[in-house]
């Protein structure tokens, strides 16, 4: 296995898949945060995103500052104790210095004076890491959407979700309320601890290799979905896996969620034979509303025709590497 | 950051689908607020209300102050009952929800025109909208599908990008 | 830095408060900062000598903005299982203790407009952050903290100096009752928090919701057990893998389930949540959850707190 192969997070244990459990794991190591070889591209195209289309990419309610800046301890110390050469703090009372040598910037402000930042502390730090940060608070035992950066969404509106409780949010998953998927995973959401995070995976398909793939833009990215073949299918279709990252904020009692986003093409999905197998399982038996629902509908056919070429053991690799 | 803490957690979706308000005993106090007078459910409701011989007091749609300072005196135990528009109603129990009551604290019966609101998912703009399932946006003229994901914060429901060779679809 | 779990403390200081009531400071043995927590958090203890291992919740009493030291005040207490002895009677200065991050089962709502604390004895200690907090916050609330005597009563000349006006106490050897009818003439939007010993919050708690107060504005803090009396081992099947595991008389379910590789999800490790209950195909079960229904005691084990009583418990795993 290369490099990027052997860190994707294959989403699939076995040829099934239940869309309605709570897969969520105990966190090992517990750092909410992963810096991969694509950590200079991604932070360029968030950065980027950020620029041209702030309020599509960050969102806050007034109050949540203060969990805000909970955040920015929490994400600060995990990439100092996990990347310790790469990221430093220095920390005088409350002039914290930290120094990011991969991007060799040097940012000095002061813990706690929002003032001291030339962003609002989410969208400060969230713009040194890899991942979406989604800030979940808890008041009055329900949890509201109530801050977020999201450069990287599978197709969904942080403009329009912001506010919203954990019911709110899922109403257009089919068959999350019927199953009990919902109830399950807010009450497991209610409860968690802070010293104990968790994380669970996320996957779904994108025609093209887009990790931006905002609402805002569907008309742009979306055409693709109606473009695949069974030629084009290896390169054109991504699995999509988000891997989330869950925290409960001590002092705030808000979650912290980190979603960290891997794509990889199917053509190099199939070289492995075993996660052929269980991804054209999983997909085979894709149930009708979770395909319309992840958007995959529209390719279906081709999909499942390459996948069949790539099971009955044709070596289309070489063809497309010749492309 | 937007200052909503007030809408963000306490504004609730008002249900348009009661007709008729069933009268919760055992309150300290009901106040009955109607935007007009001989609504059936009012007149039902009051029957009920003297026939268990429960505390009351009948209020017209009055001037916003008064109905704003009547909320706020009130103690533990007063319950709500209003009757209204649904521009009145938002008016109405975001002035309850300041005054400190909760959604288990009222019912509302909420009637006439049932006009809904539209966010473009392409340009956030909110437009009105009857009762069709896809339209174009008023501001940039995208094609948008109409949707049941509903937020409270922008009081609209979700309308979806279209695209001529129509999937949809939002991947979470 | 950012502690791992659980995390090591010492003891740093012990004051006794009232003649049945010590305060105890914990200060991190690494001397890194401590985790944030707001009013109304616990923290789960272990503390011990060889086989004897005391593990209790306690609120945290101290400034929630102190991040160097945690303060917990125990009292001791007549009929202990040893837990309060053992602080009491053996705890030294300098002393180990290991403790949990800061939970929270017991927040201050967001939306009230009001907040009334109600404290019986030692049910002081969640509510001197709550009232540190909500102080900060700028917003009401009033305090009626019941104890035996004046010299009985803890905190009283913080809290008098603190918070002078918004408290009343109520001293039961000089005549003087705490009543829930306090609760009744409060403004709508008030929200009323009980604690205290089981039966003092459930006629307050009844109290209140015979005045109006809607469930969700009525608070309270419920610690659950943390042993099972006459817990004892028995053995578990695995039905899919076949797999045999013992559950020893000291050890639950899920931790058994969890050393052993089994991945189940869990949370409150407190028999709340239920995301820990796994299917039951055959055995006996003492349900001591909080959580299932009379349906799902049926087919269902919430395993970080409830036991099998047959010597064998095959689960639909």
């Amino acid at each position: 296995m290369n490099d990027a192969l052997s860190r994707f997070p294959f989403p699939f244990k076995k040829g099934t898949y239940d869309y309605y459990a709570n897969n969520s794991i105990p966190l090992q190591p517990p750092y909410s945060i992963e810096v991969t070889p694509a950590y200079q591209h991604e932070i360029h195209l968030k950065r980027r995103l950020l620029n041209k289309a702030h309020s599509r990419c960050y969102q806050s309610l007034s109050h949540t500052e203060e969990a805000q800046w909970e955040v920015v301890e929490l994400v600060l110390h995990h990439l100092t104790a996990a990347y310790p050469k790469e990221f430093l703090l220095h920390k005088e009372k409350d002039n914290w210095t930290f120094i990011n040598q991969l991007t060799g910037e040097e940012e000095r402000f002061v813990f706690g004076d929002a003032a001291s930042l030339p962003f609002e502390p989410l969208d400060f730090v969230g713009r040194h890491v890899q991942e979406d940060l989604i800030l979940m608070m808890q008041r009055d035992a329900e949890l509201f959407l109530e801050a977020g950066q999201l450069c990287f969404p599978g197709n969904w509106s942080l403009v329009f979700k912001l506010g919203m409780t954990f019911h709110e949010i899922h109403e257009p998953i089919p068959g999350f309320f019927e199953r009990g998927a919902a109830d399950k995973i807010r009450t497991f959401l209610l409860h968690m601890e802070a010293g104990r995070p968790w994380m669970r995976n996320n996957w779904s398909l994108t025609a093209g290799n887009f990790l931006d793939t905002f609402p805002e833009t569907y008309h742009e990215w979306g055409i693709h979905r109606h473009r695949v073949t069974v030629d084009n299918a290896g390169s054109l279709i991504h699995l999509r896996v988000e891997v989330q990252k869950l925290f409960r904020l001590p002092g705030t009692q808000g979650i912290l969620f980190t979603i960290h986003t891997h794509m990889l093409p199917l053509k190099q999905l199939v070289r492995q034979r075993e996660w052929l197998h269980r991804f054209t399982q999983v997909v085979t038996q894709l149930p009708d509303e979770i395909a319309d629902y992840k958007g995959i509908t529209p390719y279906k056919q081709p999909l499942f025709a390459y996948l069949h070429k790539q099971m009955e053991g044709e070596k289309e690799e070489k063809n497309e590497i010749r492309q | 950051m937007k200052s909503d803490n007030e809408k963000i957690v306490n504004k609730f979706v008002i249900q348009t689908k009661r007709r008729k308000f069933t009268f919760v005993p055992n309150r300290r106090k009901s106040i009955i607020l109607a935007e007009e007078t001989n609504l059936e459910a009012v007149d039902e409701l009051l029957r009920e209300v003297k026939n268990r011989g429960a505390a009351y007091s009948l209020i017209d749609a009055g001037e916003k102050k008064e109905i704003a300072d009547l909320f706020a005196r009130q103690k533990i135990g007063t319950y709500l009952y209003l009757a209204g528009t649904p521009q009145r109603i938002k008016e109405w129990t975001a002035m309850a929800v300041k005054a400190g009551f909760t959604e288990e604290e009222m019912q509302i019966v909420c009637y006439g025109a049932e006009e809904q609101r539209l966010f473009c998912a392409h340009c956030h703009h909110i437009q009105t909208i009857g009762k069709e399932d896809a339209v174009q946006c008023a501001h940039c003229g995208m094609q948008l599908e109409v949707s049941s994901h509903y937020s409270r914060l922008h009081d609209a429901y979700y309308g979806y990008i279209q695209l001529p060779c129509s999937d949809g679809g939002e991947s979470r | 830095m950012i502690h791992g779990t659980p995390i090591q403390t010492v003891v740093k200081e012990i004051e006794q408060v009232t003649p049945r009531v010590k305060r105890f400071t914990l200060a991190p043995a690494d001397g890194r900062e401590l985790p944030r927590f707001s009013g109304g958090a616990h923290i789960l203890t272990r503390v011990g000598v060889g086989e004897q291992v005391w593990q209790r919740p306690y609120s945290l009493c101290g400034d929630p903005h102190i991040r160097a030291v945690y303060q917990i005040a125990i009292r001791l207490q007549k009929n202990s299982l040893g837990g309060s002895v053992f602080w009491h009677h053996q705890v030294r200065k300098g002393q180990k203790v290991t403790i949990s991050w800061p939970q929270n089962h017991f927040p201050m709502s967001h939306r009230a407009r009001h907040h009334v604390f109600f404290a019986a004895g030692i049910g002081i200690t969640p509510f001197l952050p709550m009232m540190a907090d909500a102080e900060e916050r700028g917003e009401t609330f009033e305090l009626h903290y019941a104890a035996p005597t004046r010299e009985q009563c803890a905190f009283y000349d913080e809290i008098q100096s603190r918070y002078k006006g918004c408290c009343r106490f109520y001293f039961s050897q000089e005549g003087k009752r705490m009543r829930p009818d306090v609760m009744k003439d409060q403004s709508v939007g008030t929200h009323v928090y009980f604690c205290g010993p089981a039966a003092m919050v459930e006629a307050y708690r009844k109290a209140a919701i015979s005045y109006g107060y809607p469930q969700k504005s009525i608070h309270y803090e419920l610690f659950i057990p943390p042993a099972v009396e006459d817990a004892k081992p028995f053995e578990v099947e695995l039905r899919h893998s076949g797999k045999t595991l013992q559950v020893p008389a000291e050890k639950t379910l899920l931790e058994v389930l969890l050393n052993s590789g089994v991945e189940v999800p869990f949370a409150c490790r407190m028999g709340r949540c239920g995301t820990c209950a796994v299917g039951v195909a055959a055995g006996e079960v003492k349900h001591r959850d909080v959580i299932l229904s009379d349906e799902e005691k049926k087919t269902k084990i919430v395993s970080c707190v409830s036991r099998s009583t047959s010597t064998k418990l095959v689960l639909d795993f």
